[in-house]
């Protein structure tokens, strides 16, 4: 019965959340159109529904109506089976993400390390999608997200061990709930989030660090020979994986879905959830918001000043800082 | 003291204030600016890194263009007319000051005698109109006047155009793609044929003799203003090749030897000249 | 400028032998008669299609017969005159191609001239069976001979009640006018040809719509080659089953051949298909000098090994075989023929002949013929000759219309067929045939006169 139950719930959960990833990344890039328009004085997409915010859904479905053209020289198999695995990658790094109390897919005690675990993947589907394509632009691209994520995946990772070790668990509703009683880690680990949030907009190829796109140089990076659906779900996941960075951020930094203030900052039963829901959403889109005006605002740094910057700079730094979060936990018995 | 990433954050207040700025947009359909009367846009092509320009000839932004704004003859960079051209040397835009406004040296033009030739307007409107003006006639119509004319003169060309109510990048595109002259030939015009049944007959060698014979190469004028050497596959001589065409006699199988014979015959003959051809009838 | 004994202009030249159907009666009945092609059978299948098959029967009798277009593409006559026919609207139109994209073609050049009236009744034909009202031929502007022939034909054929209003007294009306085309490669093209009957641009356009749904005026129009028709007509003289007589079961019946090249005598012969190609340069009395290659279906075929001579010669293998049957070109090329050279030579003339609409077409002939320049001087780039067969699947993949998917076919099967002779030329600027000159020189071909 218990088993029944389990397998109920996890085809419950996963098929939610992979139906969140759709009206998620639609927001999001209907985000990303207005702001980048008004930042630029544009009004941005205005004709399609009110305030033209069905732009990018009508983009969407658009997508799905062109053609699906494959390089005749291109791997069919990788090339085919490359969008999905950078798709899922993300659709499943959002198991974890804690919406609310009672609002996470899979509440378990590592939740912090499969998350890691897990963005990692679609670094495979971007390397995989580079060398199928037959292009030297998709293969310099493929090279490039390879390079900069697995050097961006260090200093993020080892950013978030201080946060951890503070709060002492890897599961992300715990976190949070230390977080309620001990102020938000914002306060505790300040160098830590400023890693976090550097290196995390490496991770996802967000501007300044999009060198893995940087249509300038390399057309599209790996996505170049990508048309129709296939080029949609990269750009799909890409937008996903924006709103998640937000969502762990809030999560291990901003209090998750506690609200600013204590009166309450949590609520029980199902009202708890939609207002653990609302300050969620309400977070992450801020976070959503500050990474697309950094976009319109910074211009893409070097690829040598890209790895420099992981290496030279927040690794060590995240080092220091790690023994020091470790050092004041001995010393003062927190 | 400088803040590490104050530059960051100085950039983001200035585009988080962009965004609630007034925004600059022409909301086209519903608010339409107001131009000068006078006011004339200028098209420009693009140019590559060598300076040719890119144009690839495709003439398709002439064609769609409801106003006829992109005017398509001109001379390429050989000199030879061409049925599209640098925006500089518009029809409208020969004078050389027109050059010294593009940037460019402003010498006259190499062909620009060959084109302002009168013609004989009624007569071409005879013609015209005894097609009935009707537009499937354009080809009819060209042959008619390049009989006449021995090639299309511009000015017939535009004259066709205002005539008929056709688009003068349309009967521009139509007679460029149905094979007729569009410069005048000084002296006899040589045609050598160059389709596949005269070259694997020997048409190569006739051609290489007469351009050694004559000095010149196909497209070109001997210095005496005698021959124009010109090769088209168009000949059609079949059964005669190698075959070669003066004025608009074909002559053919011809040895080397025969081909060289029959060019220096011709060449003796009075031949029609520039002045003489519009007048000839 | 006509022959005495044909009535043909000198250019074309009748060989002798082979399976004469359509040339026979050319040299007998005056081009210029009426009376002296009506004694010869003449307007006898008009009048079997109009009084006995009605346009259903003449259709069937098409379809029993196996006539397939001998324009190049091949694509049953019968299917064309069926949707054509079963196509709503009125006004219907039929257009006899004889603009012969290709000027060494001489087929309907030697109909137009030597029997307009054939031609003229297999347009009749046509008309009556797919229902039109209306009927163009469209000749080349410089057939002067076959225009004056085919007007004063239709003249007198309105004159005796064979064309125009009530034909034979029946309430089946065809008006036939002569439409003079400009000479060009594209303006073969069957859309193409619609565009400047329609005082446009010579430039195809994208299929569906067929011609057959929306052509000329938005009427059903069938747009069909001279030759095509000249066979039908004798089909619906002579019936179904002797047209099957000769020609091989695909492709019953006969295609007139223009031979010429390294040939004793090279001229247009009339030859059933499947005859072997040997047979054909034997009509031509053979090659002079070591006959090494025939390029089949000119700039949109393909060229064939001397050791290859007994392929038939009909659509199926010659399409396995890369080339095509085209509009019956057939080049023969010797040992001191350069192979690399010849290719060149088809794709240059493709690529001066592009109306310029398609991209693939417009800049993919002229980066082929640059291709081919720097392997001709030996001066290649290092995947020269992978680009020009990548370059040659793009252009077919992505084709407008079936000239510009033709027109690497003379590269690609040279290239399959002589990859000794690319080589030599790319790797040591050597010609194998010792026909090019090996050091680097200007292109022998100028551009089209006057543009």
């Amino acid at each position: 019965m218990d088993l029944l139950l389990g397998v109920l719930r996890f085809l419950l959960s996963t098929t939610l959340i992979l139906l969140l990833t759709i009206p998620t990344a639609f927001v999001v890039i209907q985000m990303e159109l207005k702001i980048i328009a008004g930042a630029q004085l544009r009004y941005g997409p205005n004709r399609v529904g009110p305030w033209g915010m069905f732009q990018s859904t009508i983009h969407g479905f658009k997508v799905l109506a062109k053609e699906d053209h494959i390089p005749d020289q291109a791997d069919r198999a990788t090339f085919t089976l490359a969008p999905w695995m950078v798709y899922m990658a993300a659709a499943m790094s959002m198991l974890v993400i804690p919406f609310a109390p009672g609002a996470i897919a899979a509440d378990f005690n590592i939740g912090i390390v499969y998350f890691f675990a897990v963005l990692g993947l679609s670094v495979v589907g971007l390397l995989v999608a580079g060398w199928a394509s037959y292009n030297k632009y998709s293969l310099l691209g493929g090279l490039r997200s390879a390079a900069q994520m697995v050097s961006y995946e260090i200093p993020l990772t080892l950013s978030v061990v201080g946060a951890v070790v503070l709060a002492g668990t890897l599961n992300f509703r715990e976190l949070i709930e230390w977080q309620l009683s001990h102020g938000w880690m914002l306060i505790w680990q300040p160098v830590g989030l400023a890693i976090f949030y550097v290196a995390s907009l490496a991770e996802i190829n967000r501007t300044p660090f999009d060198m893995v796109e940087a249509d300038s140089e390399l057309v599209a990076g790996p996505f170049t020979e990508y048309s129709g659906m296939r080029f949609g779900f990269f750009f799909f996941a890409e937008y996903v994986a924006l709103f998640i960075m937000s969502g762990i951020m809030i999560s291990l930094f901003f209090g998750g879905w506690l609200a600013p203030w204590p009166f309450p900052a949590q609520l029980d039963g199902f009202i708890g959830t939609l207002y653990g829901v609302l300050w969620f959403f309400i977070k992450t889109y801020i976070f959503v918001a500050i990474a697309v005006l950094l976009r319109v605002t910074l211009v893409r740094i070097r690829v040598d000043q890209l790895m420099g910057v992981a290496w030279k700079v927040l690794l060590p730094l995240a080092m220091v800082n790690l023994i020091v979060t470790a050092g004041a936990v001995v010393a003062f018995n927190l | 003291m400088r803040i590490p990433g104050a530059g960051i954050l100085k950039g983001l207040r200035q585009t988080a204030r962009n965004y609630w700025a007034p925004k600059v947009t022409n909301q086209y359909p519903e608010s339409r600016p107001t131009m000068p009367d006078r006011w004339r846009g200028r098209l420009d092509l693009i140019y590559d890194p060598f300076g040719e320009h890119k144009c690839e000839v495709c003439f398709q932004c002439a064609q769609v263009c409801p106003v006829e704004a992109i005017d398509m003859s001109g001379f390429d960079s050989t000199g030879r007319r061409i049925r599209y051209g640098l925006p500089e040397i518009y029809d409208e835009r020969q004078d050389p000051n027109a050059y010294r406004r593009a940037g460019l040296p402003a010498e006259p033009m190499r062909n620009a005698a060959r084109w302002d030739q009168e013609i004989d307007t009624p007569w071409l409107h005879g013609v015209i109109d005894g097609f009935g003006g009707r537009p499937e006639a354009l080809v009819a119509i060209f042959s008619a006047v390049e009989q006449r004319y021995g090639y299309l003169p511009e000015r017939a060309l535009r004259e066709v155009s205002e005539r008929m109510s056709i688009h003068w990048a349309q009967i521009f595109g139509a007679a460029g793609l149905g094979g007729f002259r569009l410069l005048p030939a000084d002296g006899h015009l040589v045609t050598v044929c160059t389709c596949a049944a005269c070259r694997f007959a020997g048409g190569e060698a006739l051609l290489e003799a007469l351009r050694a014979d004559l000095g010149v190469s196909p497209g070109e004028t001997t210095a005496d203003g005698a021959i124009s050497l010109a090769t088209s596959d168009e000949v059609a001589a079949g059964a005669l090749s190698p075959a070669l065409r003066i004025d608009t006699m074909v002559y053919g199988p011809l040895t080397v030897e025969q081909g060289r014979h029959v060019v220096a015959e011709r060449r003796k003959a009075p031949a029609r000249t520039k002045a003489a051809a519009g007048k000839a009838s | 400028m006509s022959d005495s004994s044909t009535g043909l202009s000198p250019q074309i030249r009748i060989l002798p032998g082979g399976d004469q159907r359509l040339l026979a009666e050319i040299g007998i009945v005056d081009p210029t008669s009426l009376e002296s092609y009506r004694k010869a059978g003449g307007y006898a299948g008009l009048a079997r299609a109009v009084r006995k098959l009605g346009p259903e029967g003449t259709i069937d009798e098409v379809a029993a017969a196996g006539l397939r277009g001998r324009g190049g593409g091949g694509y049953p006559t019968a299917d064309k005159w069926r949707a054509a026919r079963a196509a709503p609207g009125d006004g219907k139109v039929v257009v006899a191609n004889l603009i012969g994209a290709d000027p060494t073609a001489l087929g309907d050049r030697a109909l137009a001239e030597g029997n307009p009236h054939l031609l003229l009744e297999g347009v009749l034909v046509a008309a009556f069976a797919t229902g039109a009202s209306d009927a163009i031929i469209a000749v080349r502007r410089d057939w002067t001979v076959a225009i004056e022939r085919l007007r004063a034909a239709i003249a007198d054929a309105e004159a005796a009640h064979l064309a125009g209003y009530l034909v034979m007294g029946t309430d089946f009306s065809c008006v036939v006018r002569v439409w003079e085309g400009a000479a060009a490669l594209v303006a073969g093209e069957e859309t193409a040809l619609l565009a400047a009957l329609a005082g446009d641009r010579g430039m195809p356009v994208i299929r569906p719509p067929y011609p057959t749904e929306r052509g000329l005026g938005g009427a059903p129009t069938t747009v069909q080659n001279g030759e095509t028709l000249a066979h039908a007509a004798w089909i619906a003289r002579n019936s179904a089953k002797k047209f099957r007589a000769i020609g091989s079961k695909e492709a019953p019946g006969t295609k007139l051949v223009s031979v010429y090249g390294r040939v004793a005598e090279p001229g247009l012969v009339e030859v059933a298909l499947g005859t072997p190609l040997s047979g054909i340069l034997a009509f031509a009395g053979g090659g002079t000098g070591t006959t090494k290659a025939v390029f089949i279906g000119g700039p949109g075929g393909g060229a064939l090994t001397a050791k290859e001579l007994d392929t038939p010669y009909d659509y199926a293998s010659l399409h396995a075989a890369g080339a095509g049957i085209g509009l019956g070109q057939f080049l023969v090329a010797d040992g001191d023929t350069c192979m690399v050279d010849s290719a060149r030579f088809f794709l240059d003339y493709s690529a001066r002949e592009a109306c310029g609409k398609a991209v693939p077409c417009r800049i993919g002939t002229k980066r082929l013929v640059e291709t081919l320049d720097r392997i001709l001087v030996a001066t290649p780039r290092p995947n020269d000759l992978l680009l020009l067969r990548e370059l040659a699947r793009k252009m077919t993949d992505t084709a407008l219309c079936h000239l510009e998917a033709r027109a690497p076919g003379p590269m690609l099967t040279t290239l399959d067929r002589f990859p000794d002779e690319y080589r030599a030329h790319a790797e040591r600027g050597e010609c194998l045939a010792g026909a090019c000159r090996t050091s680097p020189q200007p292109p022998l071909l100028a551009p089209l006169a006057g543009l």
